[in-house]
């Protein structure tokens, strides 16, 4: 009888160690490795980019301001001269077409196209389908907030006014951080919204940058969300005017 | 001491053991980097809204 409790005291006192190397295991993995990982990543990227940039396709198009229905509309023109914006070809999902700045919470990385998970342990990923940063509309980037470099750990960091940088093929597009929408503005003057609130991501009129990272720290249950306005960049004067 | 159990209780000769117990390492490892990608999106996800 003494020897079998000696023997599940013995055997629930290894699980425990298993169990508790397992953890640390966990933490070292996700809050040293995966740094590794990311920075070994980014720095292929980075070198990648001014290759991409002469690359890439660039061509002259007629601006459209984009229309919100239900917004009012701006006031019509008789005959107005066309304007012209640039604009650059998309790049394939998985590869880096961009690099983002933020001097404030000291940020300088490379963005890839997509937000797939494996895009995302790489870098902040651009969301397909939204517009690519400098064009008119709501250009959407998510990234992590504590693993895999945590490119947008300090995001909760910026105010209204903070310049953020995206530089493309056709140049530095600036952004200015704007007041956090009274509909998702928490007491920290934080726009905190839930994974689903896909309303965030949807078109804007003029060019917005929207950044998307988990919230809180060490949680994915809800997401951090800065909108940016361009005032800035090869695009602004067109779009700004119109 | 649990795993030179095992390595005593495998069959055949020695370097077959030691070939069995590095390929059940490997297996075990993989196994546990999968856990932690699984597990790691419970801390953090990307951020990504509506994906």
């Amino acid at each position: 009888m003494r020897t079998r409790s000696i023997r599940i005291i013995r055997g629930a006192g290894w699980t425990f160690i298993w169990l508790g190397v397992y953890l640390m295991g966990f933490v070292a993995y996700q809050l040293w490795f995966t740094n590794i990982l990311t920075a070994r990543d980014q720095s292929a990227l980075a070198s990648g980019l001014e290759e991409h940039y002469e690359a890439v396709e660039v061509e002259q198009i007629e601006y459209e301001p984009i229309t919100i229905p239900g917004s009012t509309p701006a006031p019509t023109v008789p005959d107005p001269e066309p304007n012209f914006i640039l604009q650059e070809s998309a790049s394939e999902v998985g590869e880096a077409f961009a690099e983002i700045r933020i001097p404030k919470i000291d940020l300088d990385v490379a963005v890839l196209e997509g937000v797939r998970r494996r895009d995302l342990k790489k870098g902040p990923g651009h969301l397909t389908g939204s517009p690519l940063p400098g064009q008119p509309g709501n250009s959407v980037i998510s990234g992590h907030r504590t693993t895999y470099g945590a490119p947008f750990g300090a995001l909760a960091e910026l105010v209204a006014g903070d310049r953020i940088e995206v530089e493309t093929a056709l140049g530095v597009h600036v952004y200015e951080v704007q007041e956090a929408p009274e509909r998702c503005r928490n007491e920290d003057g934080l726009c905190v919204v839930k994974p689903t609130d896909l309303w965030v991501t949807e078109a804007r009129e003029e060019a917005w940058l929207t950044l998307t990272t988990c919230h809180p720290k060490f949680s994915a249950r809800r997401r951090l969300i800065v909108f940016a306005k361009l005032v800035d960049g090869p695009n602004a004067e067109v779009i700004l005017a119109a | 001491m649990m795993i030179q159990t095992i390595f005593r209780r495998l069959p055949g000769p020695a370097p077959v053991r030691i070939a069995a117990m590095v390929l059940v390492a490997l297996v075990i490892l993989v196994l546990v980097i999968w856990s932690y990608e699984l597990l790691g999106d419970i801390l953090d996800s990307g951020g990504t809204v509506g994906e």
